[in-house]
Parts: structure tokens; C-alpha cells; sequence
């Protein structure tokens, strides 16, 4: 039994390698029709797969593929050329064969299933008819008129021959032609099994690495024992483990990069479908496809190069009559392009299409309330293009319409970056190329390290982008206080400070102003931040190792490293560290709420409302309509009056509610020192009120129709149902009667007391 | 979980514990631990196990007991869960101890909620009692997000 499985997963490993291959070969034929040797490819590849489904009795799988084979064994022989309905039934039959492999994968047998029609189509395009009516996908090709009539009837005549001689006969044909089919392919692998590669697991490789990490760090301390030592002999066997050890470490790196074509192969046949199923004619070019590229990264790379490929088909390349209209070729290019460069892997995603919608975006962003329009008039084209980045933004369904290219851009660059790489966009009404930098491993990168008290951590170096040190003199501001946040002046431009200790606990207080600075400049998300180290220690080449389950809901270290001396040292996420100080408020980094945005955008039953979480209580909405502003706001800065927390807020005082105390299920926590807590601002009677929450997301689409809770409870007032989850509406009405500030209770009178009688008739707007 | 068997026994305060050896123990001590700021309390750090990281779990802050001698100066338990290596912080490490079925018993009903989580009951040895504990429990009751 076992040993059967493990000829089943041989099989499976191997059928999983020739559909892909069958793909490129497929797509690659089409443009090359007369290429006898790629049919001659396909053919055998049909082959292997009927030989060993075969060996399995897995039977459908042997008839489809028998049925391919007999149409390519026409193709290879020079009787048909290749057409493009027969290229969609061949495409069609490898899908359906792969359909199966994946049933056999999941089931451990063959899955159900009717094949009949796609094998007769095949029957009837071997026997050379032309113009298939029952697949949906080929469009069925114009009939000549006098010929079509007179097809069946050519078939009556030949099934009109003495059967059982046909039959025979036929059988015969087979075996003779299965003989030299065999000795064909066992000719061609046997000139191949000369540079056949042997398979090793993937965890056999990954043990051997860290073995040899293992070995990297014996070596060093061992290096440490060598100097201190006189003993020449010893010395010299130590030299000689150091570089044995080397060249073992780089030969090791070596086992796990891979060739970007294990990830390529599959985008001819990508861009096919989406140019067919859009209209249009796009030429996929691939330059350089053996760059390598670590295993692990290859994986991150594919679902962003698929994102991307199909934004530039679908929304990038225009239709081939708009095409010709502007002068351009009628054929859309897409190029792919890999190498290396500075350490790094870029890989260019370059298409001769529309480009990007620059004024459209702008236009956007000042709709969506994400910028002014005197503002927005000001920003340079690149800081227009960042807008396409931001989650939500580019879901909306008028925009990708309109502008095209900016579906889940965020996703895209949210996993690049977390892979340590960066996205960089140019456009023009010439086309739209999108450059990604990667490192070359994700195993080892280059990482600054700095301390904080007496323990070392890295900061991986592409966030790095300069460290200065500032020593306090006469006349130079060092930190200033930019109402509570502290920012630091470089080279005349404002920028916010991180202290690590305190943002770590590890320190209650910041350090005094007037005090020597260890300042990295990091970079997250587009935004740059001072990050104040105690000491920056030295740059060095770190190999990266997973912290376990356990940090899990601790998102400011992305991984771990083992020191020289054996110690472990924590590697910052800063993407992580920006968004908890502050910095950043809302961060492309939250997949889940991209689907929920993206299923919602088609949604026209739908009110939009703001996401927010409270403690013990996630996945709160409150409508739009309701919130004025929202505010970090420092503890520090409350005061209390009687048993109310206000805020100073602009010229007014602002009562601060803690829905904790009005919502069913949630919990709270108090607040102290320095921290500083997200605030939902809401104008009631003219006066601001601030919900205090736990962390606000973004702006979302729910449907209008509310479910109703049962028992109602209180401070909720009711919930909606957005892909699958549960939101709960905030209930604004009942939290401002809870807290004493209902209709009834002649509203805000309490709150305009104490504010100045000219305040009260201030506008709104000057908040 | 087989309630016969080999378990490898520690101390932490005035309790004693087993865990079984079948979840891959091994005892080292003297090991220097990172520690993580921010991170969960029962997660002492992080060190170096032969070229693996090792989660470090504070023992007496996982149950609850009273801050005790100075982490430095504790021994270490190893076992694996979900492929990672976790250690156990403790006070004293004891012998390898073999028991039978006959001298189990659940844990009493009115053990307190949290330690009835982690604590699968107990064998009566001649001299005391050796409370077995759920290594998988002890790793995956911890509470991630540390408010």
C-alpha cells in the first residue's frame, strides 16, 4: 500500500511537471504552428501521462489523453496544421486531464466524471472535420456552405464498411503505431537521462541548512579560540574548516535557488485567456527566465506577477482598434524581464498600453476625501501614483473601470514588501512598467543592528535609510515637540521620532530633550520615521529564522537570527513598528480587509461605514454619516471633570466616551502615560463627543439591509453580514442616551457650560 | 494522551510535574534567553538550541505561581509542538520517572479553572503527587495579543 502511494505521488509530481510544460508548449505552437519538434513534444508528453494512467486503471484519464494523442499524432504526421480550434480543444483536454490529476490528488483515486463530449470533438477533429458547435469556448469557425452538408454523409460512407474488418484493422494500426510511439520516447529520455537531475526533499534541504548554519556559528567560535591560541597546527586545521565551511554554506545557498521560469511558465497561457476573453492581441515576451531566485521568494512572488499581468492585459493594453486608432502596433506587448542588480533580483512588468490615469486618480483621491483639491493640485506625479497603493482606494468599481490598473495594488505591494523588496511604478501614455527589487534570499539578508538596554536587534537594511547621531549644541533644535508628536529637523524637513525603548516598554519615559541622539532613519510604507536607538552597533549579513507561534499577535518582529556568539537577536518589522507608534494609521496590511472591500465595491444596496475594533470586540461599524473626524488623542492630554473625561479640543471641550462602557461584550482597559488612543469624532448638537476605540481600519461598504439582534443588546443595533462575517452596527442614538446625552436630556447643554458663549456660534467647520 | 509511560518531571514552586517523554524532551540548562518586549508574559524569550530558536516559556508566569528565582539560573525542559521547539523554564528538573495506569487519577473538580487546562491529572507516586501537564496546552492556552 505504501509503497503504492509513493509511486501514486511519483506520478503525481511528474503529470503536475507536464502540464505545465504542456502549457508554454501549447501556447508556443499556436505562433509556431509548422514546429514539428514542439509537436513532437506534446505528443510524447500526452504519452507519458496515457502510459502510466494506464498503470493506475485510472480510465478517463486514459481515453481523454489516448483521444489528444491521436489528434497530435495527425498534427506531427503533416496531415493537419494546427488551427485554433483544435488549439482550444488540445487546451481544453489539458485542462480536463489536469482537472482529473488534481481529483486523483485530492481522493487517492480517480474523480467522477463525463468526458464524452470533449472526446468526440476530439474523434471529429481528427477524422479532419472542421467546425465544432458544442464547446463553448471556440467560436465556431465559418463553414463553407456547400462543404458543411456533405460532411455527415462522408462519415455515413465509412461507417457503412464491413465493421468488424475497420475494427480490426484499426487494432492493428494501434499496436503497431503504440511499438514505435515507445521506441520514439524511450529514444528521446534516453538522451536526456545523461543531465537528469536527482529529487531531494524540500525538508531534507532545509535540514541540511540549518545544519550548516549550525556549522557557520561552531566555526566561529572556534575562530575566536584560534586567535587566542599559539599552536600552529591547531591553527591551520581551524583555516581550513573556515574555508571548507564557506564554500559549503555557498553551495548550500545554492540548492535552494530556483530558476523565475518555474514561476513564468505558467503566463503565456495566462495572457492568452485574459487577451481572448477581453478582445484584445497581446504578445507575452520573457527575457531572461533563468535568472534564479530563492525558493521561498519565488512563492511570494507569483500571485503578485499574476495580479499584475492581468491589470496590464485587462485594463492596461487597449483593444486592437483603439490600438491602431493612436497609432500603436494592433498587437499589445507585455515584457517580462529578469536580472540581477546591486544584490538584488528586479523583475520589469512592462506593457505598451494605455498607462495610468493620473488626472482620474487625482480626482479620485479628492472624492474619496483622501487629499484637498488645492492639495492634490500640488502633488508631483509619483505621490498621485501612491494613491493606487492604498487599500480600498483602488477596489471601487468606478475606478477600475475607468482607470484601469490599480486592482489590490496594495496586495501587490504588501507582499513584495513582505519579502523584503520594493514596487516602483512608471507610466505614460506609452504603456505602464512596473519594476520590483527582490532580494536574491530571503534566508540571508543584510541588516543594520542597534541596541536597545543591553540586547541587539536587527533592522532589515532595505528599511534603512541613513543613521545620524545629533549632539545637542547651542542654537541646533534637536527634538521639538510638534503638538505631542516629537519630530526632528534633517536637512530643513520635519521628521517624527520613534523612541524604541519607550515604544519597546522597555523604558516608561522619553529621554530629555537635550541629550545626544542615535537616530535611524527608517522607511514604511512610503513614510519615513526617525527610529532613536540607544547605540547603532554594524551592518551585517543575517540569516533570517522563523520566532515560532507564539509571537504571532506580536507583529513587531518579522523574524529571529543567531548571533556569532550564539545569542538570539530579534529583527524588527518596521512596517509593524510604524503602525503601532502611530505613525502610520491605516497600513496596507490587512488582507482581510481588501476582500471585504472588494467583494462589497459591485454592491449598490450599500451604505458606507467605518471598521473599527474595540477590546474584546472586533469588527465594529458605525455609518459614515456619523463620524466628523477622527483623532489620535494622547492620555496625557485628558483631563477629567467630575466623573467625565474631556479633551481640549480646538477651542472647545470635547467629552470623551468610552464605548467600552456601552457596548455589550466589549471590554476595556485604562489608559496611561503617554499613550496615545484613536478617537471617533461626532458632532451632537454642535458639540464634539469622542468615542474612544481600540484601533480604527478603514472605510467599508456594507449592505443596507441590517439583521436584527435578538435579544438586543446594548449599544448595537444590529448586524450585517459582509462576506461571510458578522459587523455590528454601532448604535449611536443608544450610547449618547446611555451616557447622558440623549434628545431628552436637553443635549449638550451640559458640554456648552463650559465653553465660551462666541464658541458656541463658531461654525462647524473649525474644528 | 497514554497515562502510563516515561515522563520527564520537574519542579516549579512547591508543585511536581511530568511531562511525557514521548513529545521529545530533552534538559539543558545555563541558557542565555533573549527576551521580547511587547510579547506575551509566559514567553521568557528566545534562545539557541544547535542552530534551532527556541521559544522560551516561563513556567511560573504560565501558572500563575509567584516570580521565583532568577530566570538565568533556570533549567530548561525541551519538547516540540506544531515544528517548533519550545523550552520550559523551571525550577529544579527531577529523574525520569516510570508509571502504570494504576496510580492515575483526574484532576479534582475543583481545581482551579486554569490550571485544570493545563494539568491532565495526576499519579500517585509513594512519596508525593506528580501532576502531568499537556505540553500542547501549555503552548497554545498562551494568549497572543498582549493587552
Amino acid at each position: 500500500m505504501d509503497n503504492n502511494d509513493q509511486i501514486l505521488d511519483e506520478f503525481l509530481l511528474e503529470a503536475g511537471e507536464i502540464f505545465d510544460q504542456l502549457d508554454i508548449d501549447f501556447v508556443q505552437l499556436e505562433q509556431t504552428p509548422e514546429d514539428k519538434k514542439l509537436i513532437g513534444n506534446i505528443f510524447r508528453a500526452m504519452h507519458t501521462l496515457k502510459g502510466s494512467s494506464g498503470f493506475f486503471a485510472f480510465h478517463r484519464l486514459e481515453k481523454v489523453a489516448h483521444a489528444g494523442e491521436s489528434l497530435l499524432s495527425k498534427l506531427r504526421d503533416g496531415i493537419f496544421t494546427l488551427n485554433e480550434e483544435m488549439t482550444d480543444v488540445l487546451l481544453e483536454t489539458s485542462d480536463r486531464l489536469r482537472a482529473i490529476v488534481d481529483g486523483v490528488q485530492k481522493q487517492r483515486r480517480e474523480p467522477e466524471g463525463d468526458d464524452s463530449v470533449l472526446i468526440q470533438n476530439l474523434k471529429f477533429l481528427t477524422d479532419g472535420g472542421v467546425g465544432l458547435t458544442k464547446t463553448a469556448s471556440a467560436s465556431p469557425a465559418p463553414l463553407d456552405p456547400v462543404t458543411m452538408p456533405f460532411a455527415p454523409i462522408v462519415e455515413v460512407v465509412i461507417e457503412s464498411a464491413p465493421q468488424a474488418i475497420t475494427d480490426l484493422e484499426q487494432e492493428v494500426l494501434e499496436v503497431v503505431k503504440e511499438v514505435a510511439i515507445d521506441a520514439a520516447v524511450n529514444e528521446a529520455e534516453s538522451s536526456k537521462e545523461l543531465t537528469a537531475p536527482v529529487k531531494v526533499s524540500v525538508e531534507l534541504l532545509d535540514k541540511l541548512m540549518n545544519l550548516v548554519s549550525e556549522m557557520v556559528l561552531a566555526r566561529n567560535r572556534l575562530l575566536s579560540f584560534a586567535r587566542t591560541s599559539g599552536d600552529l597546527a591547531f591553527n591551520n586545521t581551524v583555516r581550513r574548516i573556515d574555508t571548507v565551511t564557506l564554500e559549503l554554506q555557498e553551495r548550500m545557498m545554492k540548492t535552494r535557488m530556483q530558476p523565475i521560469s518555474q514561476v513564468w511558465s505558467k503566463f503565456p497561457r495566462l495572457v492568452r485567456d485574459i487577451a481572448q476573453d477581453c478582445g484584445k492581441k497581446v504578445e507575452l515576451i520573457q527575457i531572461g527566465a533563468e535568472t534564479e531566485l530563492d525558493r521561498t521568494l519565488l512563492e511570494g512572488i507569483r500571485d503578485p506577477l499574476v495580479h499584475i499581468i492581468r491589470n496590464s492585459v485587462d485594463h492596461g493594453i487597449e483593444l486592437p482598434a483603439q490600438r491602431l486608432a493612436i497609432g500603436k502596433p494592433e498587437q499589445g506587448t507585455v515584457k517580462l524581464r529578469a536580472f540581477h542588480e546591486n544584490g538584488m533580483v528586479v523583475i520589469e512588468i512592462a506593457d505598451d498600453g494605455a498607462g495610468i490615469n493620473i488626472p482620474l486618480v487625482r480626482q479620485k483621491a479628492i472624492q474619496f476625501g483622501l487629499v484637498t483639491a488645492e492639495r492634490a493640485a500640488k502633488l508631483t506625479e509619483r505621490e498621485i501614483i501612491d494613491f493606487i497603493y492604498l487599500p480600498g482606494f483602488s477596489t471601487k468599481a468606478e475606478i477600475t473601470n475607468l482607470s484601469g490598473r490599480g486592482v489590490g495594488m496594495d496586495v501587490v505591494r504588501t507582499n513584495i514588501q513582505e519579502i523584503g523588496g520594493t514596487v516602483d511604478i512608471a507610466t505614460s501614455a506609452q504603456g505602464t512598467r512596473l519594476r520590483l527589487s527582490i532580494p536574491l534570499t530571503l534566508a540571508i539578508m543584510p541588516a543594520v543592528f542597534v541596541r536597545s538596554k543591553q540586547y541587539s536587534y536587527a533592522i532589515p537594511q532595505v528599511n534603512v535609510i541613513e543613521m545620524l547621531r545629533y549632539e545637542p549644541r547651542e542654537g541646533v533644535p534637536g527634538v521639538e515637540d510638534f503638538y505631542g508628536v516629537p519630530v526632528f529637523r534633517l536637512r530643513d524637513k520635519l521628521i517624527p521620532l520613534v523612541f524604541l525603548n519607550y515604544e519597546l516598554k522597555v523604558d516608561d519615559v522619553l529621554p530629555p530633550v537635550d541629550h545626544t541622539l542615535n537616530i535611524v532613519i527608517v522607511q514604511a510604507a512610503g513614510i519615513r520615521f526617525g527610529l532613536v536607538v540607544d547605540e547603532v552597533l554594524y551592518m551585517q549579513e543575517v540569516v533570517v529564522k522563523s520566532v515560532g507561534p507564539l509571537l504571532k499577535g506580536t507583529p513587531v518582529y518579522s523574524g529571529s537570527t543567531i548571533l556569532g556568539d550564539g545569542r538570539v537577536a530579534l529583527i524588527f518589522d518596521i512596517n509593524a513598528i510604524a503602525v503601532r507608534s502611530g505613525i502610520i494609521a491605516k497600513l496596507a496590511d490587512n488582507q482581510f480587509e481588501q476582500d471585504i472591500s472588494a467583494a462589497l465595491g459591485a454592491n449598490s444596496e450599500s451604505q458606507q461605514m467605518l471598521m473599527f475594533d474595540l477590546l474584546g470586540l472586533e469588527r465594529m461599524v458605525i455609518p459614515l454619516e456619523t463620524v466628523d473626524r477622527l483623532e489620535m488623542i494622547s492620555a496625557s492630554r485628558i483631563d477629567r471633570r467630575g466623573n467625565e473625561a474631556v479633551v481640549l479640543y480646538g477651542n472647545k471641550i470635547m467629552r470623551l466616551i468610552s464605548l467600552a462602557h456601552y457596548v455589550e461584550g466589549a471590554t476595556q482597559k485604562s489608559l496611561y502615560g503617554d499613550e496615545t488612543v484613536p478617537v471617533i469624532v461626532h458632532y451632537h448638537h454642535g458639540q464634539p463627543i469622542g468615542f474612544i476605540v481600540k484601533k480604527v481600519h478603514n472605510i467599508v461598504n456594507v449592505p443596507t439591509q441590517v439583521v436584527m439582534v435578538s435579544p438586543p443588546q446594548r449599544g448595537i443595533m444590529g448586524s450585517v453580514i459582509v462576506n461571510d462575517s458578522v459587523m455590528s452596527i454601532l448604535n449611536v442614538q443608544d450610547i449618547l442616551n446611555l451616557s447622558g446625552l440623549g434628545p431628552h436630556q436637553e443635549a449638550g447643554l451640559a458640554v456648552e457650560n463650559y465653553v465660551d458663549s462666541d464658541v458656541i456660534t463658531m461654525d462647524r467647520e473649525i474644528k | 494522551m497514554n497515562r502510563a509511560g516515561s515522563y520527564a518531571t520537574f519542579y516549579v514552586g512547591n508543585f511536581f510535574f511530568g511531562i511525557p517523554i514521548a513529545v521529545g524532551v530533552e534538559v539543558t540548562k545555563g541558557q542565555e534567553v533573549t527576551p521580547v518586549p511587547l510579547g506575551p508574559k509566559e514567553v521568557a524569550g528566545f534562545f539557541n538550541l544547535r542552530g534551532q530558536i527556541v521559544t522560551a516559556i516561563n513556567m511560573r508566569t504560565r501558572l500563575n505561581l509567584p516570580d521565583g528565582p532568577n530566570i538565568a539560573d533556570a533549567l530548561s525542559i525541551f519538547f516540540q509542538d506544531q515544528d517548533h521547539l519550545f523550552a520550559l523554564l523551571v525550577d529544579r528538573v527531577g529523574d525520569f520517572t516510570e508509571v502504570t495506569e494504576r496510580t492515575f487519577e483526574e484532576a479534582p473538580s475543583n481545581l482551579d479553572p486554569n490550571a485544570r487546562e493545563l494539568i491532565v491529572g495526576v499519579h500517585k507516586l509513594a512519596d508525593k503527587l506528580l501532576l502531568v501537564l499537556d505540553t500542547h496546552k501549555i503552548v497554545s492556552g498562551i494568549d497572543l495579543v498582549q493587552s
